[in-house]
């Protein structure tokens, strides 16, 4: 049905990808917020990437992509907790203003190819061979992000930015702003995702101004994704979870290409994935609430 | 100590309404204060003023000297401690009984070790303090709070209140949410705690035996002002229904004559 070649290729986009849903879990589930920064951040990692790696710096140009992803998280933070923007208005706004920084970021380029270049993957491919260096390269990179991650929610400013999504009163109560841990969740997490961009652009070998488009449901795909076969519970499990999801939900991309759904129509299967895992709770209650209705008139 | 001067807070909502109304109170070291009043008399918008939740619009709030009116509400948790009626507020849920522990054991960032995780010694500290309240949740550091009784959550909420012994300590009826023998026990913690370290503390409560029964001072708020201040020997010679025929009296007719027979009972 499917070769170990693409089961490959899938494994290595899946954790490229999964630097994504990373962000997102920071976001999304530990600051509580959905982040529209995320697609503009992402295309954002990918300029900075390919631009620097054409002048024969790739790795300072993935370095590059995490600092932007950071500053665009933090012009986010500054509408949301300094101008009182609305957290997804706030996200749009950077968004929206990301799309002109990105084309200028490329040189008022659409697209940057990086045909001849050395990029991180080049280099690890050139050591390992072309077989594994790429997924090495990949799966070091996400499993430094995933470490990095759990560590990070486990110190005192983690424990604040969990605090700032979960019960900011509680953060005022311990004499801390829940700005602090909304402005550092927010950081850290389009770094990462911008990273993911960074990492996509080197490994494709060219970056677009429409990269990151729709990469919120994307990523949002891949952490449902995990949740339903690992499990929620603490940051180690759901970390996992998203390495797990994210290489699943690119298997399931490439399936959905072998088929005749086509190239052009995958936005809408991520849409329709997210959309449902993201219902399944009020489905499943509804669905017992129909079912005891339903016994409870049977036994009137 | 605490100095609060013609305190005036109106709020858009109800413009015809003074919810603080010029209100004086001064509070000396040490002291514990119960507060009365029926509902919308202006205790809980008096706490939350004196926490820095919004600003008055006229007067002023004095802590040890400093005047404190315009500080942020995060800054004055250095020094101010809370414990709020509803035992979800003071505690992160998602978050283990451990890390809870561990946000509110230094107050602010200056006091943390930013890029530092719990370490065992901290656990060990933990426990020996949770042991204290007699709880069981010496046992319980690694378990998410949202798992805890309500009991526990405002035991624990009130351990983080005065892990640093706060300057002044609001408690906004923080037993009223949980059953009866477990209010008694929080309030029986709360009393250990606040002579063990004589922390000047303020407490709303709706309950008029509780009032006279704890703290050396009582008063009684009506329309946004105190209507009543007794202490020493004054207070002494007070009884619950003496407390209540005032009550009647200073509060009008705006008091739920039933839920105040209730708390008598």
């Amino acid at each position: 049905m499917i070769s170990i070649q693409s089961l490959l290729g899938a494994a290595e986009q899946g954790l490229i990808y999964s630097l994504v849903a990373m962000g997102l879990y920071i976001s999304y589930r530990v600051l509580e917020v959905a982040d529209l920064t995320t697609d503009g951040s992402f295309t954002l990692g990918a300029a900075c990437s390919a631009c620097l790696a054409t002048t024969g710096n790739p790795l300072l140009g993935l370095l590059m992509a995490f600092v932007g992803g950071v500053l665009a998280g933090a012009v986010t933070a500054f509408l949301q907790t300094v101008c009182k923007i609305q957290p997804i208005l706030a996200g749009i706004i950077t968004m929206t203003g990301l799309y002109s920084i990105n084309l200028i970021v490329m040189g008022n380029r659409q697209n940057l190819p990086l045909l001849k270049n050395s990029t991180l993957f080049t280099m690890v491919e050139e050591i390992l061979g072309k077989q594994m260096g790429g997924l090495v390269a990949a799966g070091a990179a996400a499993l430094l992000v995933a470490g990095f991650l759990v560590w990070f929610l486990s110190t005192q400013l983690g424990l604040m930015v969990r605090a700032a999504g979960n019960n900011p009163t509680m953060l005022v109560t311990c004499a801390v702003s829940p700005a602090i841990g909304v402005v550092t969740g927010l950081c850290l997490a389009n770094g990462i995702i911008a990273l993911s961009g960074g990492l996509l652009a080197q490994q494709q070998k060219f970056s677009d101004s429409n990269l990151g488009t729709g990469m919120v449901v994307v990523g949002l795909a891949s952490l449902i994704i995990g949740e339903t076969i690992v499990g929620k519970g603490k940051t180690f499990r759901s970390v996992v979870g998203i390495l797990v999801g994210s290489v699943v939900y690119r298997i399931i991309i490439a399936l959905a290409l072998r088929s005749n759904l086509g190239a052009s129509n995958l936005k809408l299967v991520s849409a329709v994935i997210v959309a449902i895992a993201i219902s399944l709770p009020a489905i499943r209650s509804a669905w017992e609430v129909h079912k005891r209705k339903k016994e409870a008139a049977a036994g009137a | 100590m605490l100095d609060i001067r013609s305190l005036t807070k109106i709020f858009a909502t109800q413009p015809q309404k003074a919810a603080l109304n010029g209100l004086n109170l001064q509070v000396q070291k040490g002291e514990f204060v119960t507060v009365l009043g029926s509902n919308g008399a202006g205790k809980s918008t008096l706490f939350h003023a004196i926490a820095g939740e919004f600003f008055p619009d006229e007067g002023q709030i004095l802590l040890e000297g400093k005047n404190i009116t315009f500080q942020a509400a995060h800054q004055r948790s250095r020094f101010i401690g809370r414990v709020m009626q509803d035992p979800m507020k003071g505690t992160v849920p998602a978050m283990t009984v451990a890390e809870n522990l561990a946000l509110a054991e230094h107050k602010g960032i200056k006091g943390k070790k930013l890029f530092s995780s719990i370490t065992k010694s901290q656990k060990e500290q933990f426990q020996e303090k949770l042991a204290l309240l007699g709880l069981g949740m010496e046992d319980k550091l690694e378990q998410p709070v949202g798992l805890l009784s309500g009991g526990q959550r405002q035991a624990l909420t009130l351990l983080m209140a005065t892990f640093q012994q706060p300057k002044l300590l609001l408690l906004d009826e923080h037993t009223a949410a949980l059953d009866p023998a477990t209010a008694e026990k929080v309030m029986q913690l709360t009393q250990a705690v606040i002579e063990q370290h004589n922390i000047t503390t303020l407490m709303i409560t709706h309950n008029l035996a509780h009032s006279l029964a704890f703290g050396n001072r009582t008063i009684l708020m009506d329309k946004g002002k105190i209507v009543m201040d007794v202490q020493g020997d004054q207070r002494k010679a007070y009884t619950p229904q003496l407390l209540m025929e005032q009550f009647h009296q200073l509060a009008g007719e705006e008091t739920t004559t039933s839920q105040q027979s209730f708390a008598l009972l």
